[in-house]
């Protein structure tokens, strides 16, 4: 028998993985129409309180808009959709899963990618039912725009799925892993803009902000749906997010080595 | 051929908040012969879970060499795994999917083609008479059927050296008996088998050869049937009215072939050089003092035996010792 080697050796084992997750995931549907329901609040429960608040003059952070506030309501669906993914790790860990891959022949980027495009595959899932779901609201889209939005939410989810394994890997259960997910999160969600438009914020909390990648990523999607390209925002999020998604990987795989050890 | 070879094998651990480094596995040395069932019995904590694991590539070793299926640990790791199986105490199976589907993704992993793979799923669920129950999902089966599974993902790539770590704990006696038979199987199609256990039996019935550990080390190593022989005495009891039990031990102690002798309540316990020949002489020498005998047994000696020589202690009291001692269980 011929064995496969680098790359070809690496699709193949993530794609083995990848299929069985999925199918796994699609057997409990329960569980994805549940994690369509926070889009569903936001957009119908929250969104209507947002009309006064807009800044005078309108603008980017005119988020009493659906224009504005779908593409914002995208990144915290990117972002709360995928940060739970670790509790699975979690489970994989207590019974031996991790440890038995790892003594296979699978490529050990693998590992982490099967799981890691199953989140993406959720993901997907969810931005296709706000865009649905936006339609009626008066959401306006244009095709490039959706491609460049969806790619960028696909990098966000490709930071935080491998972001949310490593720290399940560290904290190894589920108590603790609650609170520091929280730690992280929190702060990044209100310093991004999505719920309330950063501009009723005083300087020091805008300065702030400025540190925040998911801010970036907030900004750069509400420029795209205007179809504005040229806005600096859309390439630093494409680029901050890139680095990160290396950053978050080579963290992960790092957390499965020595979990396991 | 050897499948391992260890020299100097050391893991130490370093200790959790401020507790001093634990050395789990200190200079094993280590010689398995291809064929045949390795056993690698010791209580808890006695270093063999975490000698399997630098084994299988999970662990990297403090100190020493070692060379699995002829190749280096250190610097093959990635094509050594092809040629060897490790089915974990915890199985590590997905429970949500079937156990077919475990056993198909696992073939895939180690290179086959889902065709092939799904060919020897449907060979392994054959073999291991796993039919009735493998379209079911694994957190639904039994403790056995859910062993079979695990063993099943364990040789989906038929490795040449298959590792087994405390492969029948927590299975009822029957469940462990058909387990075993099983593993029987496999020595048969020429695998050998590594395990683990602290089932004094398990290593007994199973095991060709056995390796003693204990606190990190190899006490002791070889075929059940001489570690045993090399106690060199059997254990006779013999019961009396409860007068005359100082006046039989003092009898018998000087009797030949008897090289110790106490008393444990109403009977007299004796350490004797072949007990078959030592016997018909003891008795009378009883009979003629005028003492009744009520009841005689005798045992050969067991692996229980060869533990408390070895270690000083009982196999009981070592499990008790690192079950007390808690996180220290963990290293297993």
């Amino acid at each position: 028998m011929k064995l496969r080697t680098g790359l070809p050796k690496i699709a193949a084992d993530t794609w083995a993985q990848y299929v069985l997750y999925l199918k796994i995931e699609l057997r409990s549907p329960f569980w994805i129409l549940a994690s369509l329901f926070q889009p569903v609040c936001y957009l119908y429960l929250f969104a209507p309180l947002l009309k006064n608040v807009s800044p005078a003059g309108g603008g980017a952070d005119d988020i009493g808009s659906i224009n504005s506030f779908a593409p914002g309501l995208l990144v915290m669906v990117a972002l709360f959709g995928t940060l739970f993914v670790g509790y699975g790790m979690i489970e994989y860990l207590r019974s031996g899963v991790i440890e038995r891959l790892r003594v296979t022949t699978a490529s050990r980027l693998s590992l982490l990618l099967g799981l890691v495009l199953r989140d993406v595959t959720t993901l997907l899932m969810q931005t296709a039912l706000v865009f649905v779901l936006s339609l009626p609201l008066g959401l306006v889209i244009r095709p490039l725009g959706v491609v460049l939005v969806v790619g960028l939410m696909v990098l966000v989810a490709l930071v935080i799925s491998p972001f949310s394994y490593s720290i399940a890997l560290l904290a190894k259960n589920e108590d603790a892993m609650g609170p520091i997910l929280n730690f992280f999160s929190q702060p990044l969600l209100l310093l991004s803009g999505v719920l309330l438009p950063l501009t009723l914020a005083p300087l020091w909390l805008r300065t702030l902000s400025d540190a925040n990648p998911l801010r970036y990523v907030v900004d750069a999607s509400r420029a795209i749906f205007r179809g504005d390209l040229s806005d600096p925002s859309v390439w630093i999020a494409f680029a901050s997010m890139a680095v990160l998604v290396v950053i978050a990987f080579g963290w992960a795989m790092r957390q499965m080595r020595k979990a396991t050890e | 051929m050897d499948m391992i070879v260890t020299q100097g094998l050391c893991k130490t651990f370093k200790g959790k908040r401020g507790a001093g480094p634990v050395e789990a596995v200190r200079d094993v040395d280590l010689q398995v012969r291809a064929g045949g069932i390795f056993g690698f019995l010791g209580p808890n904590g006695a270093g063999k879970t975490t000698t399997m694991r630098m084994l299988t590539t999970l662990l990297a070793p403090t100190r020493g060499t070692a060379t699995v299926v002829g190749r280096d640990l250190f610097r093959e790791a990635r094509a050594l795994r092809q040629d060897i199986g490790y089915v974990s105490q915890k199985g590590g199976a997905y429970e949500y999917a079937t156990g077919y589907e475990n056993l198909v993704l696992q073939g895939r992993l180690y290179g086959l083609t889902k065709a092939a793979a799904c060919a020897k799923a449907d060979a392994v669920v054959a073999r291991f008479g796993m039919a009735e129950y493998c379209k079911r999902d694994v957190r639904t089966l039994s403790g056995g059927q859910r062993r079979h599974v695990d063993l099943g993902m364990g040789v989906m790539h038929d490795p040449k050296l298959l590792f087994l770590d405390e492969p029948t704990t927590g299975l009822d006696p029957h469940s462990r008996a058909r387990f075993w038979d099983v593993i029987r199987t496999l020595r048969e199609t020429g695998v050998t088998v590594f395990l683990t256990t602290h089932y004094l039996d398990e290593a007994d019935n199973l095991c060709d050869t056995i390796c003693i550990m204990d606190h990190g080390r190899v006490v002791a190593s070889g075929p059940p049937e001489a570690l045993k022989r090399a106690v060199g005495a059997d254990f006779v009891t013999i019961g009396v009215a409860p007068e005359d039990a100082e006046r039989a031990r003092a009898l018998l102690a000087g009797a030949p072939g008897v090289k110790a002798a106490e008393l444990a309540g109403d009977a007299v316990k004796l350490s004797v050089e072949a007990g078959e020949r030592a016997l018909p002489a003891l008795l009378p020498r009883l009979a003629e003092a005028g003492i009744a005998i009520a009841r005689v047994e005798m045992s050969r000696p067991t692996l229980d035996e060869v533990f408390l020589r070895t270690t000083g202690r009982g196999m009981s009291e070592a499990q008790g010792e690192s079950d007390a001692e808690g996180g220290a269980g963990g290293w297993g």
